[in-house]
C-alpha cells in the first residue's frame, strides 16, 4: 500500500510528467488558434481551454485530447507534489522554491478567475446610471414582478437552465414564490424571428429561425419558446422570447401582470456608475478615433466621487475592475448622441496574478543574486 | 437617473430535481431580487410580431389563413398595396419576402409572388440572370438584357422575363425539366419590385395572360386605377404647409418643395434650395426586409460595413408615426445620408436624405422635423 502510494506520488511529481503535460498546453494552444479561423473566440475558449477531455477533429479523424482544465489541474498538483517532495530544501534553493509558490499562486489565481469570476459590461449615454452589468454571452429569463412604487422584484432563470433546453430539451422551472411554472423549450443560441403563420411551432404567427452562430459569440441572439403553467388550474399559455425584443411580454396569472424577458444575464455591482461625459478624439481629417473616456461618478456606500475611465486606466474598486472598452453607435453622424461601453470584471482573484509574479521576481532574483555572490567570491579567491 | 438595486437574493439554487407529467425536468429557482428603477409597463400586451419588432401581419389575416377576398374580387388586404387575384388562381398568406402569394391556375407545383425591397436587390442584369440560373440557362449579356420587352407594373416599367428550362429552384437542388418562369422585375435605387411566376410549362403558359393582368392591377391601397396607370399613392400638394400623401399626412418644412413623382416613391422632395439634396418617403407593406437590412443597405450605400442586431438596438431613436424610427446617420466619400426607418403596424416607413455633408448638415433640423410631423391619416 505504502509503495503504491509512493509510486504514484513519484509519478505524479515526475518531470516528465511536468514535460508531457507542457507538450499538451502548446499542443492545445496551437490547435485552439487554429480552430479560431473557422470558430469564435468564445466558442474555442470553451472547448479546448475550458474543459477537461475534448475531441478535436483533424480532418474526418477524431481525436481525443485532453482539455486545458485537466492538463492545468496536473500540472497544479505536478507542481504541488514535486515542489514538496523532489526540490532540495536549503538555503541554496530557497530562492527556486520561492518562484515556484508563485507559480503555484498564477495557476490558484487563474482557477479562481475561470470558477468564480463573471465578465461583462455596462453601457450607458451621458445622464444615465447603473449598478449592474450585463453578460456578453450567457442569457437569463428574467420574470419582473410589480411590487408598486416604481420598485420591480426580478425572479431570474439562469443561463444554465437554458441550456437544458438546447434542442430537443425541456425544462421546467418552477421559479419560487410564483403562481406559475415556466416550461422552456426549443432554446436556440443565434436566431431571428420570421412571420409565419403556417408552421406547428408558431406562436402568435411568428416562429423563430435559427441562425449560425457568429464567430463572434456576442452578437448572437438567443430565443425560446416558453409556456406558462397556471399552478392553480394547469392552464398553458405559449410564447417566444427573442434577445433583441424591444418590450418584455406581459401575461396575467393569479390576477396580475408579470412581465417576462429574454436578456444577457445581467450581475450587480456594489457601487453605481454614472456617466458624466464621453469624450472621443478623432485623428485629423478621419473618423478612426485617437482616443475616448469616460468621466464617470461612482457612488458606494451613499458617498459619490468622480472617476475619469480611459483605455489604459480603468475603475477598481471592491474586486470589480472596470475598463473603457468602446463607444457607439458606429458611424454615428455629427450631434448624434454616444454612448460608451465600459467593460467590467468581477475577479476575487484580481490581484493574484501581479502577487504570484512579484512573488516569482523575488524567488529569482534571489537564486540569482545568491548564484552572482557565490561566483564573484570563487572568482576573487581565484584571483 | 438613480439606481437603487436592493439584492434581496441572489443565489441561483437548484432546490429540487424531477420530472413534470409531460417528461420536461422540474428545476425549482430560487433567483430573484428588487430593483427600484426598471421601467416597466406592466399594462401593455404587445403581440409577439410587435414586440419582435415586426409589425403586424401585412394582410391582418388570421394566422395560417388565406387572406379573404372582398365582393369585387380585389384582395381585402389592410396592406398599402392591394391588387385583383385573377379567377383561379389560390391566395396564399404572404411571408416575410412574398408581400403577394399565390398558385396560379390553383396548382400547388405553380408559384407567383411579388416581392419588395428597399432597394435595387443587386441590379436588373444580376436579378434577370439569377433567374435565368435557376432555369439552367446561360447569362444574357447587358444588349440582350436591354432589348427584352417592357410592361407597366407598379407604376413605371419593368422588364419581363420568359424563359423555359431545367428549373434548378432557389438553392440549385431541384431538377424538374420542362419548366418556364415569367417575371417582370422594376429595378430601381429607391425601390424595387419583382413579380414572379414559375411551374410546369404549360401551366405557366396558360396563365400567362392572367399573370400581366394581376402585375397591372397592383395599386396603392387608396389609389384610383386609371386604365393601366397605376400610382402607389397620390403625390403630396406642392405649396401646402400640410400636405399628405395617401395615407399619410405630414408638414413640409420651410423651404422644401416638392420633387418630380418616382416609382415607388410616395412622396420626394427637394430639401432647401436647389436640387442636389432630395428627401423622400417610401412605404412597403409588412418588414420591407426587416429595419436591419435596409439600414446595412443604406450604410452599404455609402460604403460602410454591415451592423449587428445588437448595433441596430444602440442606434439613437426619433418619434415618427407615433412610434419609434431609428434613425441612421453615416457620411462617406463627400456623401452624407440621414435616414429614419420605422416598422409600423402593417408597413414600414422609410425617410432618407442624402446629399453634400454641408447641405444635409444644413437640413438635418428640418428633417427630423419633417420625420416628427408625419402622421397617419390625411
Amino acid at each position: 500500500m505504502r509503495a503504491s502510494l509512493e509510486r504514484a506520488l513519484r509519478a505524479l511529481s515526475s518531470l516528465r510528467l511536468a514535460c508531457v503535460l507542457l507538450l499538451f498546453l502548446g499542443l492545445l494552444t496551437w490547435l485552439g488558434t487554429l480552430e479560431q479561423v473557422t470558430s469564435g473566440l468564445y466558442d474555442v475558449q470553451k472547448k479546448y481551454f475550458e474543459s477537461f477531455v475534448l475531441v478535436h477533429h483533424a480532418g474526418p479523424i477524431p481525436i481525443p485530447l485532453p482539455g486545458a482544465n485537466l492538463v492545468l489541474s496536473l500540472l497544479f498538483v505536478n507542481l504541488l507534489v514535486g515542489g514538496m517532495l523532489r526540490l532540495r530544501k536549503g538555503v541554496a534553493t530557497l530562492g527556486v522554491l520561492v518562484a515556484h509558490v508563485g507559480i503555484a499562486v498564477l495557476l490558484v489565481g487563474a482557477f479562481v478567475k475561470h470558477r468564480f469570476s463573471d465578465e461583462g459590461h455596462v453601457t450607458l449615454y451621458e445622464g444615465q446610471r447603473s449598478a449592474t452589468f450585463q453578460s456578453y454571452f450567457l442569457w437569463e429569463i428574467a420574470i419582473l414582478e410589480d411590487l408598486g412604487s416604481g420598485r420591480v422584484r426580478e425572479h431570474l432563470i439562469p443561463n444554465g437552465r437554458l441550456e437544458e433546453a438546447l434542442g430537443s430539451g425541456r425544462v421546467r422551472i418552477a421559479p419560487a414564490g410564483l403562481p406559475f411554472d415556466v416550461e422552456v423549450s426549443g432554446f436556440l443560441r443565434n436566431c431571428a424571428p420570421r412571420r409565419e403563420g403556417a408552421e406547428a411551432n408558431a406562436v402568435d404567427g411568428v416562429v423563430l429561425e435559427e441562425r449560425p452562430a457568429h464567430t463572434e459569440a456576442e452578437q448572437n441572439i438567443a430565443g425560446v419558446a416558453i409556456e406558462i403553467v397556471d399552478e392553480k388550474d394547469g392552464m398553458r399559455r405559449k410564447a417566444l422570447l427573442w434577445g433583441a425584443e424591444s418590450r418584455p411580454l406581459v401575461v396575467t396569472v393569479a390576477g396580475k401582470p408579470w412581465a417576462i424577458t429574454l436578456r444577457h444575464e445581467e450581475y450587480p455591482m456594489p457601487f453605481s456608475v454614472a456617466l458624466d461625459r464621453f469624450t472621443k478624439e478623432d485623428h485629423p481629417r478621419i473618423d478612426m478615433p485617437k482616443s475616448f473616456a469616460s468621466d464617470v461618478t461612482v457612488t458606494e456606500n451613499g458617498s459619490s466621487r468622480p472617476v475619469r475611465i480611459s483605455m489604459n486606466a480603468p475603475l477598481r474598486s471592491q474586486g470589480f475592475v472596470v475598463y473603457q472598452a468602446s463607444w457607439g453607435p458606429s458611424g454615428a453622424g455629427p450631434g448624434t448622441p454616444l454612448y460608451s461601453t465600459l467593460a467590467v470584471v468581477r475577479n476575487p482573484a484580481d490581484r493574484l496574478p501581479l502577487a504570484g509574479c512579484i512573488v516569482i521576481a523575488i524567488g529569482l532574483v534571489a537564486h540569482f543574486a545568491r548564484k552572482l555572490f557565490r561566483y564573484v567570491r570563487v572568482e576573487g579567491r581565484t584571483a | 437617473m438613480a439606481r437603487v438595486v436592493h439584492l434581496v437574493a441572489c443565489a441561483a439554487l437548484v432546490a429540487s430535481c424531477g420530472s413534470s407529467n409531460d417528461g420536461a425536468a422540474v428545476r425549482t429557482v430560487e433567483s430573484s431580487r428588487v430593483v427600484g428603477d426598471r421601467a416597466v409597463d406592466f399594462h401593455r400586451g404587445d403581440s409577439t410580431a410587435d414586440r419582435f419588432g415586426l409589425g403586424a401581419s401585412p394582410h391582418g389575416s388570421a394566422a395560417g389563413k388565406a387572406p379573404e377576398a372582398a365582393p369585387d374580387g380585389s384582395s381585402g388586404s389592410k396592406s398599402p398595396i392591394a391588387w385583383t387575384t385573377p379567377a383561379g388562381w389560390t391566395e396564399l398568406p404572404p411571408t416575410a419576402m412574398r408581400t403577394a402569394n399565390f398558385h396560379p391556375g390553383g396548382d400547388p407545383h405553380t408559384d407567383c409572388y411579388l416581392t419588395l425591397l428597399g432597394g435595387d436587390g443587386g441590379g436588373l442584369g444580376a436579378n434577370v440572370n439569377r433567374w435565368r440560373a435557376q432555369l439552367s440557362l446561360p447569362a444574357l449579356g447587358p444588349s440582350e438584357i436591354d432589348a427584352l420587352p417592357r410592361q407597366p407594373f407598379v407604376g413605371g416599367d419593368a422588364v419581363l422575363v420568359e424563359a423555359t428550362g431545367t428549373w434548378r429552384g432557389m438553392n440549385g437542388t431541384d431538377s424538374n425539366v420542362g419548366w418556364a418562369l415569367t417575371g417582370l422585375l422594376h429595378v430601381d435605387p429607391n425601390g424595387s419590385a419583382f413579380l414572379k411566376m414559375t411551374g410546369p410549362a404549360d401551366v405557366v403558359a396558360a396563365q400567362h395572360d392572367a399573370f400581366l393582368q394581376l402585375a397591372r392591377s397592383f395599386r396603392s391601397a387608396k389609389a384610383e386605377v386609371h386604365g393601366d396607370e397605376v400610382r402607389f399613392a397620390p403625390a403630396a400638394d406642392d405649396h401646402a404647409a400640410r400636405s399628405s400623401s395617401g395615407e399619410f399626412s405630414f408638414e413640409i418644412p420651410a423651404g422644401w418643395r416638392k420633387a418630380p413623382e418616382r416609382p415607388m416613391r410616395n412622396a420626394s422632395f427637394y430639401a432647401g434650395p436647389g436640387e442636389d439634396l432630395e428627401c423622400y418617403v417610401t412605404v412597403f407593406p409588412g418588414e420591407a426586409g426587416g429595419i436591419l437590412a435596409n439600414v446595412n443597405r443604406w450604410r452599404g450605400q455609402l460604403g460602410e460595413p454591415a451592423i449587428a442586431e445588437a448595433d441596430l438596438a444602440a442606434l439613437h431613436r426619433i418619434p415618427m408615426l407615433g412610434r419609434e424610427a431609428v434613425l441612421v446617420e453615416c457620411t462617406r466619400k463627400g456623401s452624407q445620408l440621414v435616414g429614419a426607418a420605422c416598422a409600423g403596424a402593417d408597413r414600414s416607413v422609410f425617410v432618407k436624405m442624402s446629399g453634400p455633408p454641408e447641405r444635409v448638415q444644413q437640413e438635418r433640423s428640418a428633417f427630423l422635423q419633417f420625420c416628427a410631423s408625419i402622421r397617419s391619416g390625411n
